[in-house]
């Protein structure tokens, strides 16, 4: 890694452990650059293959019958709309728990 | 094995090697904590099934060992993961944690082979002791208090599960482990008891609040015995009550929600087992064949994904120091071992296709499929995608991904890389091959797990929960907080009742001793205190006030007049 421009420093966390962890003064940049993973261009085209992987598996569902135990599972990419709802619904959930039960992770410190 | 030639219980050989581990040179340490579990295994592989150990204990007759497939197969992944375990943490952990651990472990194994309820409970206290001990090795102030805490819980859950054992004993003359049914007190508590350690509501809390607090080794540990052998009792004693399944999705939910909010990654994987063990109830609840298949294999897998998570988690943390998801991020650029056996990890837990998780949850949730109850199945399926949210996105992304924090750290020691690489290996091995698992099921399996319609449904789920996760990712900003639980009672709101109570008790006494212990001194000083120059009954008053006061009691007496 020596051959990198960035500027390296050591930072001395506040953790119990004490580990010196090496650190990169700009986040985001490998010797001047985005890193490929975090591109926009590269990003965008996940974006696409995950849209069309998405796609696929709903379509797969035309040619491969999709045993049905009980009613609502039997319609045409019931399990695509109630992973998505269902877990809308969960995050919405947590969120909304969330306003009664987040505290500062701190709270417990008085004690 | 028969029982002429067996002299002592497999666990045996782990005690003594956890008080080997620390007498030997650290040099050999890692020989003694990978060898001592090896031992255990083949030991373990030559039990043949039925009781092959008894001793007189308190007046019983008492089976140190009894064999049978599903007790095997426990105690085969318990002492597997004190090996790979020990692998992983002997460069970092502390003696005294290697050691207590796998004390712990032995306290596993004793608890598969327990053939009565005596030998259950002896082992069953015994991993309490040195789970405590695993904890406090944290080493922190944290780690001191949530240890306490752990230790207090489990140690009330042992009283529970104690008095439930006497109650049966006393009722029925026979302290066998075999299937009961839920129609006296005692039975009812030996149910309590076993939860309580499986983490089932209203205490899921002390899981989230004490595996967080070990040290990055300690928590993998952890993560494997405490609640899996409490799956293994009920597996055995309850196996088909339905109350089970209502608990264990409760569990299932509670877990998705409260790491939804989380912001610790390790306690994010500590709501996580909640989560799986809660599939591992509702199984037991089903209680068919196939949901019992179910509920062996996915114990099975579930330490080795869970270990192989914690251990990626470890490692971070090992090589960091940090743990929050907010000090967290972008490591997937100098910690690629890491992240790339995180992410199996993440996606065996998640089930997806060609690991392990795939193969063994699917059999939980068929269970529910055949024996018609459709509530119970759309929930587990709804959960299958929820897990996906929390643990199978949620942790890889916001440790290795989401924005760069800026740190650079390197994979960590090769140990402990070998350690993940192995449990990683374990994970597709079995999602691959499901038939090395499948054998060793305590009933014969004729599940297949790989049908192109499964494989499709799976992934439509799956991938679908995964584009969920992306769209709400706003929702799911990180936040420096932690949820309140029903641990608040006794963190929160006890302490301040008692300090309440402790500062009327001085006021009291206080009093107590103007009274009667001297009050030819203090008496006069009291006085003065209210009656004296400045004291509040002898100031002159507005006459405002005194009307005010004089009209309030008047509105009083008219008011109360009237109603009476």
């Amino acid at each position: 890694m020596s051959s990198n421009n960035d500027i390296w420093v050591a930072e001395q966390s506040d953790d119990p452990y004490h580990v010196v962890v090496p650190r990169v003064p700009v986040p985001d940049l490998v010797n001047g650059q985005p890193h490929w993973l975090v591109r926009p261009s590269t990003i965008r085209l996940l974006w696409w293959i995950f849209g069309v992987v998405l796609a696929l598996t709903v379509v797969a569902q035309i040619f491969i019958h999709l045993h049905d135990y009980f009613t609502l599972d039997g319609f045409f990419g019931f399990y695509a709309i109630f992973g998505f709802v269902s877990c809308l619904a969960m995050v919405v959930f947590a969120k909304l728990l969330g306003v009664f039960l987040k505290r500062p992770d701190t709270y417990y410190d008085d004690l | 094995m028969t029982i002429s030639d067996l002299m002592f219980p497999p666990a045996f050989i782990m005690i003594l090697g956890a008080l080997l581990v620390p007498l030997v040179r650290s040099s050999i340490r890692p020989i003694v904590l990978v060898a001592i579990p090896a031992l255990t295994l083949l030991m373990i592989w030559n039990l043949d099934d039925g009781v092959l150990l008894t001793a007189r204990f308190l007046g019983y007759e008492i089976e140190l060992v009894e064999a049978s497939n599903v007790r095997r197969l426990f105690a085969t992944i318990f002492a597997s993961m004190c090996m790979i375990g020990g692998l992983f943490a002997f460069k970092h952990a502390k003696v005294a944690e290697l050691s207590a651990a796998m004390a712990y472990a032995a306290g596993a194994v004793g608890v598969s082979f327990a053939g009565d309820l005596i030998t259950l409970f002896l082992f069953w206290e015994f991993m309490a002791l040195f789970s405590t001990v695993v904890v406090w090795c944290g080493g922190t102030e944290a780690a001191r208090r949530a240890g306490i805490r752990y230790g207090v819980m489990h140690l009330i859950g042992g009283i529970i599960l104690k008095i439930g054992i006497e109650g049966v004993a006393v009722e029925t003359g026979s302290i066998q482990i075999a299937a009961m049914q839920l129609e006296s007190f005692a039975s009812w508590m030996i149910l309590v008891g076993i939860l309580i350690n499986a983490a089932a509501p209203p205490v899921s809390a002390w899981l989230s609040d004490a595996y967080p607090e070990a040290s990055p080794t300690g928590s993998v540990f952890l993560s494997a015995f405490t609640t899996k052998t409490a799956v293994l009792a009920l597996w055995l004693l309850f196996p088909g009550q339905s109350v089970l399944i209502w608990i264990g999705l409760y569990m299932i939910f509670y877990g998705i929600i409260f790491a939804l909010m989380e912001n610790d990654m390790r306690r994010i994987l500590a709501y996580s087992i909640v989560n799986q063990v809660g599939f591992m109830v509702v199984g037991v609840g089903i209680g068919t064949e196939l949901a019992l298949n179910g509920v062996a294999a996915h114990a099975f897998a579930h330490i080795i994904y869970k270990a192989l998570l914690l251990m990626s988690a470890g490692a971070v943390m090992v090589q960091t120091g940090k743990r929050k998801c907010t000090d967290l991020g972008g490591l997937y650029r100098t910690m690629p071992v890491t992240a790339v056996c995180g992410i199996i990890g993440a996606l065996a837990i998640s089930a997806f296709p060609y690991t392990s998780g795939f193969i063994s949850k699917s059999m939980i949730s068929q269970g529910a499929a055949y024996g018609e109850m459709a509530f119970v199945w759309y929930c587990l399926v709804a959960a299958s995608a929820g897990v996906f949210l929390h643990a199978g996105i949620k942790f890889p992304w916001f440790v290795f991904f989401q924005k760069d924090s800026g740190m650079r750290p390197k994979d960590p020691s090769w140990n402990m890389q070998a350690a993940m690489i192995i449990f990683a290996a374990a994970c597709v091995i079995i999602g691959v091959f499901p038939h090395l698992l499948y054998r060793f099921l305590p009933f014969a399996v004729d599940y297949v797990p790989y049908t192109a319609d499964h494989l499709v449904s799976q992934l439509q789920l799956l991938l679908f929960a995964g584009l969920a996760f992306f769209v709400t990712l706003p929702l799911m900003k990180r936040t420096m907080t932690i949820s309140l639980d029903v641990d608040f009672f006794y963190r929160k709101l006890a302490p301040k009742l008692w300090r309440g109570f402790e500062r009327l008790l001085v006021k009291l006494a206080d009093l107590a001793r103007v009274l009667i212990l001297d009050p030819a001194r203090h008496l006069p000083a009291w006085w003065m205190r209210f009656h004296g120059p400045e004291g509040p009954l002898a100031r002159t008053w507005p006459t405002g006030s005194m009307l005010l006061w004089v009209s309030i009691i008047l509105v009083v007496l008219l008011v109360g007049a009237r109603i009476l």
